[in-house]
């Protein structure tokens, strides 16, 4: 009863909403990248709220399944097969032991997520089952590592997102919407022309991008007045900081939890999702909102991701969508073989 | 006396700053102001800890609304009693430190720096006690200081791709226990045998803002003798 990594790649990692309260520990909140993917799972395999998923970054994987159970594919657009059957991301299907998903490339987008129904069996560590980066606190993703779950031999048909306005499952797809940026604790070190530089600037995100951080480029450079003497301060994912270079680099959701370099504003938490899907190379404008608009957009965006489920639908495909029709096992995962046998 | 001035943190935190510069008051006063919320604040209050010179206050918006907590925390620095803020109560540890050549590789670097003498260094980090100023950079990663300030020497400009867990680094007139395997820009000047971090552990934290430390040399074959004997909760005493 059990998913067992054939390959993955080393910067994978399992994750979850992330940790509360973890700050004086010196850990940060951690959790998912793309934290809506899994909403997406949640409503998709009708758990009552996101657990644990696998996040490949970069590059896929491929898993093995001992028992059967329901799985989702939600985050970045992928190319995956289950056994030789394409699945396509944001949505769910059945799988019988023995099946082996495997997700060949990440097409848009840098995080996809496997999850499956009512989540793995990991020891949580600080309300969470997310790994800590530094310390073997949960299980390290590996080719050969085993993930527990629990089976589930239900198996509605395979479904799909078909969301809706801010829910539509879009956000991999690369965007020019600026990202919303609220003033923080040390705004105020940067003078109010830099500022303005600041939110007038075309940025470009760099290929320096992981878990802790997103580096960004532009022509121009920022500084904090007397930059050199900040004392280092608490940190949270979306924070701004100004490197020693005086390029913007955004802190994300495996950061420090304190840093010693200024920090213009945060980039709002709805989203940071979307800049960490982003391509390496894409434009990038930062708006100024207030934190009350950015609290109401918080609360219209978990709004949304608490009626996902009323946006799953069957899925239905045009067949000219389809251009290898004929090869499909149309009812492998779909329905039990062996209960319309003895139906009949 | 320091007068602190709250801040937004993000949608659902707010932070308390003494001032903008690090001094042992100011850090005192963070430390000691995020014992006192601990017992002010109601259940609203989901997170409450102090980095060097501020505090970090988390709500649950949906039992305390943003303005009401505001309020609530800028009522708390405008009654509070200043004095009370100027001493911890932390617990103290006696902490074991080989300074042996082969533990401290970067110690003839750092007597450079300082323009002090081998012995003149190690006598003063085994004479004066530093307090737990931050816990960071690492899980239960302590920053102690303030060191005399014949201590201020700027980070090195290259960094060490790792020094061992439990190294003791030097830098900015502050000392550091490596909780991990891990890079520095601070001068590694010691070994201790001490665990900061233990996940298992309850806490999982062998220290908290507020702790006074002091350090007696060891040597190395008792730096191992501590290493192999002893659970890493027990290399220290406190009193």
């Amino acid at each position: 009863m059990a998913l067992e990594i054939l390959s993955i790649s080393p910067s994978a990692t399992l994750q979850d909403v992330g940790r509360r309260a973890s700050v004086a520990y010196g850990i940060s909140a951690g959790g998912a990248m793309d934290q809506p993917a899994l909403w997406h799972a949640a409503s998709l395999l009708r758990d009552a709220a996101p657990v644990a998923a696998i996040e490949c970054a970069g590059q896929g994987g491929t898993f093995r399944f001992t028992s059967p159970t329901r799985v989702a594919l939600t985050g970045a657009e992928v190319r995956a097969k289950l056994n030789d059957t394409p699945v396509r991301a944001q949505s769910a299907f059945s799988v019988q032991a023995g099946d082996t998903l495997s997700i060949s490339a990440l097409t848009h987008g840098n995080y996809a997520y496997v999850s499956v129904k009512g989540g793995f069996a990991v020891p949580h560590f600080l309300g969470s089952q997310s790994n800590v980066p530094t310390l073997d606190t949960g299980p390290k993703l590996a080719a050969g590592m085993v993930l527990e779950y629990s089976p589930c031999a239900f198996a509605p048909p395979n479904c799909f997102h078909t969301g809706s306005g801010t829910t539509k499952i879009t956000h991999c797809k690369p965007s020019h919407d600026p990202f919303r940026v609220i003033p923080g604790p040390q705004t105020g070190f940067f003078s109010q022309d830099t500022i303005n530089l600041f939110f007038t600037t075309l940025f470009e995100k760099g290929n320096r991008g992981d878990r802790m951080g997103i580096e960004m480029h532009s022509t121009d450079t920022f500084s904090a007045n007397n930059q050199s003497n900040i004392v280092s301060d608490f940190t949270q994912a979306g924070d701004i900081q100004m490197t020693g270079a005086g390029q913007p680099y955004v802190l994300m959701r495996d950061c420090q939890t304190t840093g010693g370099y200024p920090r213009i504003g945060t980039v709002v938490s709805v989203d940071l999702h979307r800049l960490a899907q982003l391509p390496a190379g894409h434009d990038i404008r930062f708006t100024s909102v207030t934190i009350d608009q950015a609290r109401q957009l918080e609360s219209a965006h978990h709004k949304n991701l608490m009626q996902l489920r009323g946006m799953v639908g069957p899925m239905v495909r045009h067949p000219k969508d389809i251009p290898n029709l004929l090869s499909y096992q149309l009812i492998s995962g779909v329905i039990s073989a062996t209960d319309a046998k003895d139906d009949e | 006396m320091l007068h602190p001035t709250l801040h937004a943190f993000g949608t659902d935190g707010f932070l308390i700053r003494f001032g903008e510069d690090l001094t042992q008051d100011a850090n005192t006063a963070a430390i000691t102001c995020a014992e006192q919320l601990q017992d002010h604040c109601g259940t609203w209050a989901i997170e409450i800890t102090s980095a060097l010179i501020s505090v970090l206050v988390r709500f649950n918006p949906s039992e305390i609304s943003p303005q009401e907590a505001e309020r609530a925390l800028s009522q708390f620095i405008d009654a509070i009693d200043t004095k009370s803020l100027e001493t911890t109560q932390g617990r103290r540890f006696s902490i074991p430190c080989c300074f042996d050549p082969e533990h401290a590789p970067d110690m003839q670097d750092f007597c450079t720096a300082l323009n002090m003498s081998r012995s003149q260094v190690i006598d003063t980090l085994t004479s004066c006690s530093v307090s737990v100023l931050t816990l960071g950079f690492a899980p239960g990663q302590p920053y102690l200081g303030l060191l005399p300030e014949a201590f201020f020497t700027p980070r090195r400009s290259a960094i060490t791709p790792q020094v061992p867990k439990g190294a003791l680094v030097s830098a900015v007139q502050q000392l550091i226990i490596y909780a991990a395997n891990n890079p520095t820009g601070w001068y590694h000047i010691g070994q201790t045998p001490v665990t900061c971090f233990e996940p298992k552990a309850t806490p999982p934290n062998m220290f908290r803002a507020g702790d006074v430390l002091t350090f007696h040399a060891c040597s190395a074959s008792e730096l191992k003798q501590y290493e192999a004997q002893l659970s890493p909760f027990e290399v220290v005493h406190g009193a």
